[in-house]
């Protein structure tokens, strides 16, 4: 089967080819491997590259593939033909649960270096600061102070710097 | 002992309580909000019970419906856990004079450190010695900024009834101290219904050391050593262990005696936690006291090998402590990292959604107080404290091992954790140093962010992806024998969810 997944950044075409001996092929970008061991067993996958075994724990959905080694964890969109060009990075302006926007902190059209705090959400009866995810300059805020919002909504209109 | 306790709380304190009362052969029921019909807690306890609506007012706030279905049940006591109505003064009257046994210390106690300002008299008048601060009521801005300047930049505010972080600001400079105040005062409020601030001085580069006591209704009163809970972020806890690299058998005596004086001051009883921090000349000073069982008890139950919550309900009970304090020696070393629904690579946002994806670590040494399970559904109505990750070693260095390795063997997907961060705390060269201050993650993780993912990461999605597809190719590879199918094989096509 071949897939198009965001890894590190890039949009690449990702195949794997399982075959009942428990040895696949499997290609990233330019990149192929040869797997063996595959193994699956209820959210995890065991195989074995170059000599090493690993073990992960991965769930699919429609739109991202999820894997973790516990010590890390790594979450790829799925690309959909046409939306490549979205912006990365762009999903952390987005709330990730209900809250209340307590405190816009820039002007529309400020500078701000990464790491540079845009906004305060609160959310589970915490005050959180939503920063910048790279150089840029914020475009406006699509919802005012005191505003409730829902996951999924956009909390900051950022444009990222060249 | 008791008959029937009722547990007014939820989440992995709940479920850690409700084991310590079965253990003892108390029945336990449980109360629950409406988004917790599914809870852990609820289907442990031997009967549980619907409070209302999520909104804690409505439910684990509720005190008049608690106390009712208390009544109703048949309960003799009642155990609040941490957070909520444990620190109301005004409950615990109430559970007592609806003639039920209220687990946890006298209410004059209970108020007498509820407000961190008198709490700082109790402790000047049990000779400790209290962090250089100001307290006044109802002090002016002028009042406020002259005060910060005597005592000197930078200073705290926080919230006199404070307590998590909530109300609590750090001012580096005179021109932000008042919009401080007034932040710290509008959460306060909020949160607990009471604006007065007061300042404290901030120590440089601290460790915040505390003291676990225990004392009985008949006067005795031991101290179970520290705990070292320095690794904070945003003042709350992260990673907590015992025994801290900074205390001497020499330091815990001292605190440990001026922790027990602190308790005997405010004629405690039960379980109780006494803050101080230490700063870099060894200095300690008296911070605040926690009037209930800690999130982070149990390093304490593993290097001293004893069952808090058992020492509850038996000092509750009326029985006296059998523990010696010349018999209480530390064994060993025991760490906690906090487990919490939140994402690191975006500021630590808290996060919701269902654990599809569960495995839970296992081995000597490791113990996990959690309410998680594969389906439950986290949402935002309460902290995103999932539960909490201990282990035990031999030596600090052991115990390091024992826990990445925990760490590493905890899986959970569905909901982001910060699990990845923790692994990245625990594992790195200052921490095994033991060079843990309250500016150690400030410091060394002024942000975070995944590292690329690896050639087996990548691979592991690839494969990922292919053997969700239930085609005949698939139908030869190993698979666990007689397993239920998985999200991956009942799974069709990118259109299914």
């Amino acid at each position: 089967m071949r897939d198009k997944l965001r890894i590190n950044g890039e949009a690449v075409d990702v195949t794997a080819s399982v075959a009942a001996d428990g040895t696949a092929q499997v290609k990233v970008g330019a990149e192929e491997y040869a797997v063996s061991g595959v193994r699956r067993e209820g959210g995890s996958v065991s195989f074995s590259l170059d000599g090493a075994s690993y073990r992960f724990h991965l769930r699919a959905t429609a739109d991202m593939v999820e894997v973790t080694d516990g010590r890390g964890y790594h979450r790829f969109a799925r690309v959909i033909e046409g939306t490549e060009d979205e912006e990365a990075g762009a999903d952390q302006l987005t709330s990730q649960m209900p809250g209340t926007i307590l405190k816009l902190l820039l002007e529309p059209g400020a500078e701000v270096a990464k790491g540079e705090p845009l906004l305060i959400l609160e959310a589970m009866k915490m005050e959180h600061e939503v920063c910048a995810p790279s150089d840029g300059t914020v475009s406006g805020y699509p919802h005012a102070e005191g505003e409730r919002v829902m996951p999924g909504d956009l909390l900051v209109e950022f444009e990222a710097a060249e | 002992m008791f008959h029937r306790i009722l547990i007014a709380n939820r989440g992995e304190i709940a479920c850690r309580v409700i084991r310590g009362c079965r253990e003892l052969g108390c029945e336990t029921v449980a109360v629950y909000s409406e988004p917790d019909e599914q809870a852990l807690h609820v289907r442990l306890a031997d009967r549980a019970r619907l409070l209302g609506a999520a909104a804690p007012a409505e439910s684990y706030l509720s005190q008049e419906r608690i106390l009712s279905v208390a009544r109703e049940e048949g309960c003799d006591a009642l155990h609040p856990g941490y957070g909520f109505l444990a620190e109301n003064a005004g409950f615990a009257e109430a559970v007592a004079d609806a003639g039920l046994t209220w687990i946890g210390p006298p209410p004059a106690a209970i108020r007498g450190m509820g407000l961190k300002i008198e709490a700082r008299e109790t402790a000047r008048a049990a000779g400790a010695p209290v962090v250089p601060g100001f307290e006044a009521a109802d002090a002016s801005d002028e009042e406020f900024l002259k005060a910060a300047e005597q005592i000197g930049y930078p200073v705290m505010v926080k919230a006199s009834a404070g307590g998590g972080g909530k109300g609590m600001r750090t001012v580096e400079e005179p021109s932000k101290l008042i919009s401080a105040i007034e932040a710290a005062r509008r959460e306060s409020a909020g949160a607990f219904g009471d604006a007065t601030v007061y300042l404290e001085k901030l120590l440089i580069r601290p460790r915040h050391i505390e003291i676990q006591i225990l004392a009985d209704s008949h006067g005795g009163c031991v101290h179970l050593g520290e705990r070292e809970c320095s690794i904070q972020r945003r003042h709350q806890k992260v990673v907590e262990e015992t025994p801290s690299t900074a205390v001497s058998a020499k330091l815990r005596k001292a605190m440990g005696a001026d922790a027990v004086a602190i308790a005997k001051q405010v004629g405690y009883v039960g379980a109780g936690t006494v803050e101080f921090m230490l700063d870099e000349a060894g200095e300690y000073y008296f911070l605040e006291m926690n009037t209930r069982l800690q999130v982070e008890h149990p390093v304490t139950e593993f290097v001293y090998g004893v069952d808090l919550v058992h020492w509850q309900l038996k000092v509750a009970a009326g029985e006296k402590l059998t523990l010696k304090q010349s018999q209480l020696t530390p064994r060993g070393h025991s760490i906690e990292c906090r487990v919490c629904a939140e994402d690191p690579a975006a500021g630590f946002l808290p996060q919701v959604g269902t654990v599809e994806v569960y495995s839970e670590p296992v081995g000597p040494g490791v113990r996990l107080d959690t309410m998680l399970y594969e389906g439950w559904q986290v949402g935002a109505d309460y902290d995103p404290l999932l539960g909490k990750l201990i282990v035990w070693g031999a030596d600090r260095k052991a115990a390091i091992g024992r826990m990445a390795q925990a760490i590493s063997d905890y899986r959970v997907l569905g909901v982001t954790t910060n699990l990845p961060f923790l692994y990245d705390v625990v594992t790195h060269k200052a921490f095994a140093k033991g060079d843990t201050t309250t500016a150690f993650i400030g410091e060394r993780f002024p942000t975070w962010e995944q590292p690329p993912a690896d050639a087996a990461v990548q691979v592991a999605a690839a494969l990922g992806l292919a053997l969700r597809q239930p085609v005949a190719a698939m139908a030869g590879v190993a698979t666990g024998s007689g397993e239920l199918p998985t999200p991956w094989q009942t799974l069709g096509g990118w259109s299914n969810v």
